[in-house]
């Protein structure tokens, strides 16, 4: 039996062979993945790089389309524009049936908190940099930079609480304890925010800034005046406007209708916008909103159209007519059948349950797009905060003090060609804010409820052109927290910290 | 490395010497006990390879010295042992049915008596007459526990579940075919196939490790058989595919009847476009009495019959020492899309296997497929369920619209979510072309003959898939259905996989002990491969056009991935036998992957068995011909989940990148989440019975099984997150029961005939998920103590029937609902409807499957029926509840026949005004109405054959010709509305979907 010898001996030291010889054989690095290199953070020239990702965390999270409608649809002048699509809406907006499941609140909150961790991430990176250099010039860019993360995070706190009321503070991304704070402690963190963006950001506009559009001092002025007109602290709200007004940086653009589209774009009158690029060519990639400007596009045929929601009640353009309004109506009306000053005409839908004005402060003509362009809005830039809101803050404040409003509110009347007031009264201030500021960010809902007002204006059968019954309370100031949060975490329905 | 090793193996087979030596000869017959000839049985001289076959008269010539010993073996019968002498006469006794057939099993083979776990095997013979262009789709109804969920694309395989669920990754089960792992076997053709062993417990799949968490199944290509002439078979069929069960859709009429009860002022506009532009009447001040000249049946415009068709041709045969098969088969399914989309297959096979010495035995298969599938555009199903039919395919008059003049729905004031179904399927042009090879190399040294022996085996799987979809320009619908430019995309995708595999096998016996052992090691590798480009403005017209290269050069998006996973295994296996009474078997396998952090897993079994039958006490038990008890335990592995969850910690691109004035800075976003995983765990329990009683003629088949799946990967959100983060955090049961009985018997001389039944009862449960009591995903939860996916919303407990009601009921108030809404169950009894009271609403997981099935041969005839069904699942019917996107949507004939009409009209239906109105119909509210019973019954399959048979023309005997008749599932019977309760997406969401084709085919089957 010599084979069987050769054979046996054969086989078992090969398999001795290939046990021993294959020891590294796992031992195998990933393909097509070059490991991340840790960020070098004494690279200080890199460290506007952090920065830079929480303005596109703003961009992408900030403008998805349902935080729009979320956000400006509980008022007495814009509702969602359609009956047929996204029900909840019309149920939330007109009829103040809060529906803790609809899917739109939860990604609201998502979307923010997600800025709140890029930030909290990107201000870790800053303190490495700052940690790595004693270079004072480096360090005082650091400082800026940590300023405007925290003006982005103060930002979508902002958001947060006039969607939620109280919210969790995240002081960290890992953090435990995800119970919520008071919305009075909220409040205090975002000032906290702001207040270190007042000392450490430079006292320029947006569009003087190193990175064209990025925030300033002044951006955050405006958005802790904004916290404290909430809170009921007029002083603070006209010191800090008064700051604002009296460094004489920015004014308002002359132009109202341009103001919203190309020509607009980081304007002297801008404080605060979430930009967008084609990088001027009309192909190749783009840099977009997630689909605010579909959003709210009208029911029409070829560019200039989108989803067809967001539409201005009936009673709002009367009243507005009524006012003697005219560059402002033209601004913000985009009305079924009407052919625009560029020459785009809009169609409108046959079905008549739905809207037949859509939001013009939305609308960018096909002669201002980029020539290859054709999505609705594109290259065009989300407006968050403008001089014209600062200046109608300073007045209130004034007025509430006891003080005259007149000039900063005249400034705001005269660009809109409508005729001055003297001695304006605060009722006369929350009218003009109404017209002024229509279809931005929801700013009517808050002047009404902050003022009182929301209980007579939002009761039953005042939805929707009185279509829908069932009124607004004090109750229905905030949306529910999203049911999908409070079953996925629990802390949620803790008893709020101080 | 892997190259020393095989320059190794070639210098140890070149260094080989050998000699050995031959001896007389003797004869002899092989006869059963009624004296009949036995043809084909196999005589063999034990502890060699000398062996032949019976004659067709039973007789056999072997080259061996009288008083060695032989072993005559025959399918059916006991082995008969004995020492040689001239001219012996030897008498086969009938085997209990099956026990004597070999089974393959993980790395070898062995006797069905012998084995400690159910294995099933199906035959070639079993799949056979189904036509189908997967093999194991013809597996459906015939094997308990192994659930198969059918797909009507053409050329795309379906889903298969051995024993549940078990992972909320991936549960579909390893296919090894010639040594070789795959995920699907859909390059197979069903005639390439010899035989299947399905392995569905521990002590049988264990020794897969971490591929066998799912079940596995082996397949054997064909083979051919010793000492035989070549045997020439032709086998063919040609058919014809039509759609059943097609969803009867409102009529125009009924159409403008519902939207009009709803809405009169929101919806009539459109329909009276519709009939303005298309014809029809609105002057009657009754809407119910508008006329409609248009009325598209958008499903029927999009169906057809279409045919199926498949050839084969084998050839086998074998000397007294080597063996061979050869064989090609071409299949063409045109689909019953009435659009271009098909799939053809061109399958080429060969096996050799040669003792070229007595101490080497080497062999190959092969097996080459090219195929070509042309993709229909599936979500055209969906648009013809929601399209109305008041407006036409063709508009001639639409000019707008163009390569033809479609209809379309922004002519009538539709919206863009009606895209022009038909157009839809008709601009889409998707091919892939795949070329696959198989091959198997392997070289067998016997040691000590038929005592030890070692193997080494080689596998490659190589398998290239050449995409193209081009997008012409179009124009139906704005935004939603144009292009003005033409788009091209292009991938050329892949796989290179390989496994060596080597063993080593022992096995002796002493006196009434018997053992085996076997060790082996085995390396692997798989890579994949993809490469794509997308460019835009490309020339259209002609195919020769379809290059990336002719597009425009700017814009052209390009993608390169891959991956490679390496994997090391040492895997043993012993069993001992005492008496052909007590089996024992244990393996145990370690297996390495590069592809997770931890690098090595164990996977052990260990089953027994226990034949009470050859018990002494029990021989006087007539009853009972055969009875064995069996229970296993192992642990199985699971690795078709990811190697690491997270995103990647730094995110750069424009994604991440600010925008400052028109131009980006370079941005970059850190987030912290990552998880390292690593494989899902089984530990299955199996314990069951075979009885074989009734003199031989019921046999039945019992195993209980619970496999729990430990480290399931599950991804819940992050807190406040969007993103979801993978973790092992998951433990999911499966338990229950397969059982199958079969009984055979004979009428008289010519009528034989069987029945079969077999039912697996299956309970899945999620038990833990890593301390969250609930995970939401979509319309599905999963939630411990509940089914895995389980349905979540609300229960809908009846109609609001009057203004009274909804006046006393404070839900109803709050949200101004009307007679006719659904009112919903208050599961928390705090008086108010709100997301708190929602519940599980089952899952598409069924409880039982079944299948029955009978057959008889009569003289020439043959017939075959066989039957499936499915209980105790739950589908959703997403079609409907899509009218919240849109209320124009269509309505399906159920419940515009059913609606709330009226107080009192029905207690389950919702009015027409109710489905537009999003309390009713939303995806935020989902409810019971959508969630719908997927039980069916199905006829699977029926065929019948007649034979042609010994007839002779003069001296010359004609070919056997077989032709059959075969209806493949003619007839499901199902209460959802839907095209079928065979969904696609595992979680049960009726979306869009292929409709159920019946097949109707003629056979033949021609044997030379």
């Amino acid at each position: 039996m010599k084979i069987s010898k050769y054979l046996s001996v054969s086989a078992a030291g090969m398999l001795l062979l290939a046990a021993t010889a294959s020891c590294d054989y796992l031992d195998k690095d990933p393909e097509n993945s070059v490991p991340e290199e840790n960020v070098d953070f004494t690279k200080t020239e890199n460290q506007y790089q952090a920065v830079s990702g929480v303005y596109a965390k703003v961009r992408t999270g900030g403008t998805h389309w349902v935080v729009w409608p979320i956000s400006i649809i509980r008022d007495d002048d814009v509702w969602s524009g359609r009956t047929d699509d996204q029900g909840s809406l019309v149920d939330m907006g007109e009829a103040y049936n809060y529906d803790n499941s609809f899917w739109g609140l939860n990604e609201l909150w998502t979307q923010h908190y997600g800025i709140v961790k890029v930030a909290n991430s990107a201000l870790e990176s800053l303190a490495g940099y700052a940690a790595n250099t004693k270079d004072n010039a480096a360090l005082k860019k650091n400082a800026e930079y940590a300023g405007e993360v925290r003006f982005l995070r103060a930002y979508a706190y902002y958001r947060l609480t006039q969607t939620f009321g109280d919210v969790t503070i995240l002081k960290e991304n890992k953090q435990q304890d995800l119970s919520r704070s008071t919305l009075d402690a909220v409040q205090k963190y975002m000032l906290e925010d702001l207040n270190f963006a007042m000392n450490n950001c430079p006292r320029v506009r947006p569009n003087q800034m190193e990175h064209a559009g990025a925030v300033t001092a002044y951006s955050a002025m405006m958005l802790a005046a904004k916290i404290h007109l909430n809170r009921g602290e007029f002083a603070e709200v006209e010191r800090l406007t008064d700051v604002i007004v009296s460094d004489k940086k920015f004014s308002l653009y002359p132009d109202f209708y341009q103001l919203f589209k190309i020509p607009g774009k980081l304007c002297d009158e801008s404080l605060f916008e979430i930009q967008c690029t084609d990088f001027g060519i009309g192909g190749g990639d783009m840099i977009g909103t997630d689909n605010w400007f579909a959003f709210q596009g009208p029911a029409n045929e070829g560019p200039i159209s989108g989803w067809g929601f967001i539409g201005y009640t009936k009673k709002f353009q009367d009243w507005a007519a009524a006012r003697g309004e005219t560059v402002r109506m033209e601004t913000s009306f985009l009305k079924k059948g009407m052919t625009t000053r560029e020459g785009d005409f809009i169609k409108g839908s046959d079905n008549p349950t739905q809207t037949d004005c859509w939001n013009g402060k939305a609308y960018t003509p096909l002669s201002q797009l980029t020539e290859g362009r054709l999505d609705y809005g594109c290259n065009n830039n989300v407006r968050v905060f403008r001089y014209a809101d600062v200046l109608l803050m300073n007045a209130e404040a004034k007025v509430r003090m006891g003080k005259s409003g007149d000039e900063p509110f005249n400034l705001v009347r005269v660009r809109a060609n409508m005729p001055e007031i003297t001695g304006v009264t605060l009722d006369q201030i929350i009218d003009e804010r109404r017209m002024e500021l229509c279809g931005e960010w929801g700013d009517r809902y808050n002047d009404i409820v902050r003022t009182g007002k929301a209980e007579q204006l939002l009761k039953e059968g005042q939805g929707k052109d009185g279509q829908i019954a069932s009124g607004w309370t004090k109750a229905k100031t905030y949306y529910p927290i999203p049911l999908e949060q409070v079953t996925t975490n629990p802390d949620l329905n803790n008893e709020p910290h101080n | 490395m892997e190259k020393r090793l095989f320059l190794f193996l070639a210098a140890f087979l070149v260094s080989m010497q050998i000699a050995f030596a031959q001896g007389g000869a003797v004869k002899g017959n092989v006869t059963d006990k009624s004296g009949e000839a036995i043809i084909g049985a196999t005589v063999k001289v034990d502890g060699t390879n000398v062996a032949t076959v019976t004659d067709i008269d039973g007789n056999f010539n072997l080259k061996v010295a009288p008083g060695a010993n032989i072993t005559v073996s025959y399918v059916g019968m006991k082995d008969y042992t004995g020492k040689t002498a001239n001219n012996m006469k030897i008498v086969l006794q009938e085997a209990v049915k099956g026990l004597e057939e070999v089974v393959v099993i993980g790395y070898g083979s062995a006797k069905a008596k012998d084995l400690t776990s159910p294995i099933t095997v199906v035959k070639a013979a079993d799949i056979a007459s189904t036509p189908s262009s997967s093999p194991m789709t013809a597996l459906q109804g015939k094997v308990a526990g192994v659930n198969v969920v059918s797909n009507g694309t053409p050329g795309a395989g379906p889903t298969v579940r051995i024993r549940g669920a078990g992972s909320f990754a991936n549960s579909s089960p390893l296919y090894v075919v010639d040594g070789m792992f795959y995920d699907d076997i859909n390059f197979l053709n069903n005639e390439d196939i010899q035989d299947m062993s399905i392995l569905k417990d521990a002590s049988a799949a264990a020794i897969y490790g971490v591929r066998a968490a799912n079940g596995v199944v082996i397949i054997t290509t064909k083979k051919g058989a010793k000492n035989q002439a070549a045997k020439i078979t032709y086998d063919g069929y040609v058919g014809v595919q039509m759609a059943t069960n097609v969803i009867d859709m409102a009529s125009s009429k009924e159409y403008s009847d519902m939207l009009l009860e709803a809405d009169y002022n929101s919806y009539s506009q459109v329909l009276k476009n519709s009939i303005d532009r298309f014809g029809g009447s609105y002057a009657d001040a009754d809407f119910h009495n508008w006329k409609y000249d248009t009325d598209t049946d958008w499903y029927d415009e999009l169906l057809r019959k279409a045919i199926i068709t498949n050839h084969s041709v084998n050839i086998s045969g074998g000397s007294d020492k080597t063996t061979y098969s050869i064989g090609g088969s071409y299949l063409y399914q045109n689909g019953i899309m009435n659009v271009d989309n098909d799939y053809n297959r061109l399958n080429f096979r060969a096996s050799i296997d040669s003792d070229v010495t007595n101490w080497l035995k080497v062999g190959f298969s092969g097996v080459y497929s090219r195929s070509t599938q042309k993709l229909p555009k599936n979500a055209a199903w969906q648009y013809a369920f929601i399209n109305p039919g008041i407006y036409p395919v063709i508009d001639e008059n639409n000019d707008r619209s163009f390569p033809k003049r479609y209809g379309s729905a922004e002519t009538i004031g539709l919206s863009r979510n009606f895209q022009n179904p038909v157009a839809l399927a008709e601009l889409y042009d998707n091919e892939n072309k795949v070329k696959q090879y198989m091959t198997n190399f392997y070289a067998q040294f016997n040691i000590i003959p038929s005592k030890l022996n070692f193997k080494t085996s080689i596998s490659f799987d190589t398998r290239d898939i050449d995409g193209t979809e081009f997008t012409p320009t179009h124009y139906v619908l704005a935004e939603a259905q144009e292009a003005n430019k033409t788009r091209l995309h292009k991938e050329v995708t892949s796989y290179d996989n390989k496994i060596w595999d080597n063993t080593l096998t022992y096995k002796d016996s002493y006196k009434e002990h018997s053992f085996g052992a076997m060790a082996g090691f085995s390396m692997r590798e798989e890579n994949y491969r993809k490469m794509w480009g997308e460019a835009v403005n490309v020339p259209e017209g002609k195919k020769e056009y379809h290059y990336l290269t002719q597009g425009d050069a700017e814009g052209v998006k390009l993608g390169d991935e891959g991956t490679t996973y390496r994997g090391l295994s040492y895997f043993g296996r012993l069993n001992y036998s005492y008496a052909n009474k007590y089996y024992l078997m244990f393996t145990m396998r370690a297996d390495g992957s590069s592809k997770y952090q931890e690098q090595w897993g164990y996977f052990p079994s260990v089953g027994a068995s226990w034949v009470i039958s050859e018990e002494p006490w029990m021989k006087s038990v007539k009853a009972i011909d055969y009875l064995k008890l069996r229970a296993s335990w192992g642990k199985l592995g699971n690795d078709h989940v990811a190697a690491s969850d997270g995103f990647a910690s730094i995110s750069t691109g424009n994604g991440s990148s600010g925008v400052f004035g028109g131009s980006t800075f370079p941005g970059y976003q850190n987030s912290s989440y990552f998880s390292w995983l690593q494989w899902e765990v089984v530990d299955e329990f199996n314990a069951g019975f075979n009885l074989v009683t009734l003199s031989n003629r019921l046999s039945v088949d019992v195993d209980y099984f619970h496999r729990m799946t430990n480290h399931a990967v599950i991804s819940p959100r992050v807190p406040f997150g969007t993103e979801a983060l993978a973790g092992n955090y998951g433990k999911i049961l499966n338990q229950g029961v397969d059982f199958s009985a079969t009984w055979s018997d004979k009428i008289g001389n010519d009528f034989k005939y069987n029945i079969g039944l077999n039912m697996s009862f299956l309970n899945n449960e999620v038990k833990e998920l890593g301390g969250k009591s609930i995970i939401f995903e979509g319309f599905t939860v999963n939630k411990v103590g509940e089914n895995m996916n389980s349905f979540y919303g609300y229960e809908v407990e009846g109609i609001y029937q009057t203004p009274e009601e909804c006046a006393a009921d404070r839900t109803a108030v709050l949200n101004g609902l009307e007679p006719g809404d659904f009112r919903y169950k208050d599961l928390n009894g705090d008086g108010i409807i709100d997301g708190n009271d929602r519940t599980t609403l089952g899952s598409y997981i069924p409880t039982l499957t079944f299948g029955l099935n009978f057959g008889f041969e009569y003289k020439n005839f043959d017939f075959n029926l066989s039957t499936y069904g499915q209980a105790g699942a739950e589908m959703m019917n997403r079609k409907r509840g899509m009218r919240y996107m849109d209320s124009y949507q269509n309505f399906d004939k159920d419940i515009v026949d059913n609606r709330w009409t009226g107080p009192g009209s029905t207690n389950e239906y919702p009015s027409a005004k109710a489905l537009t109105k999003g309390w009713n119909v939303s995806d935020q509210r989902v409810n019971s109405f959508y969630i719908e019973d997927a039980s069916y019954f199905r006829i699977q399959n029926v065929t019948l054959g007649y034979t042609f048979k010994d007839i002779n023309c003069g001296s010359y005997t004609l070919p056997r010709l077989r032709m059959s008749l075969t209806a493949d599932r003619p007839l499901t019977l199902f209460g959802a509305n839907s095209l079928t309760p065979e969904l696609s997406d595992p979680r049960g969401v009726d979306f869009d979907l292929y409709p159920i084709t019946a097949t109707y085919t003629f056979g033949v089957q021609l044997t030379f």
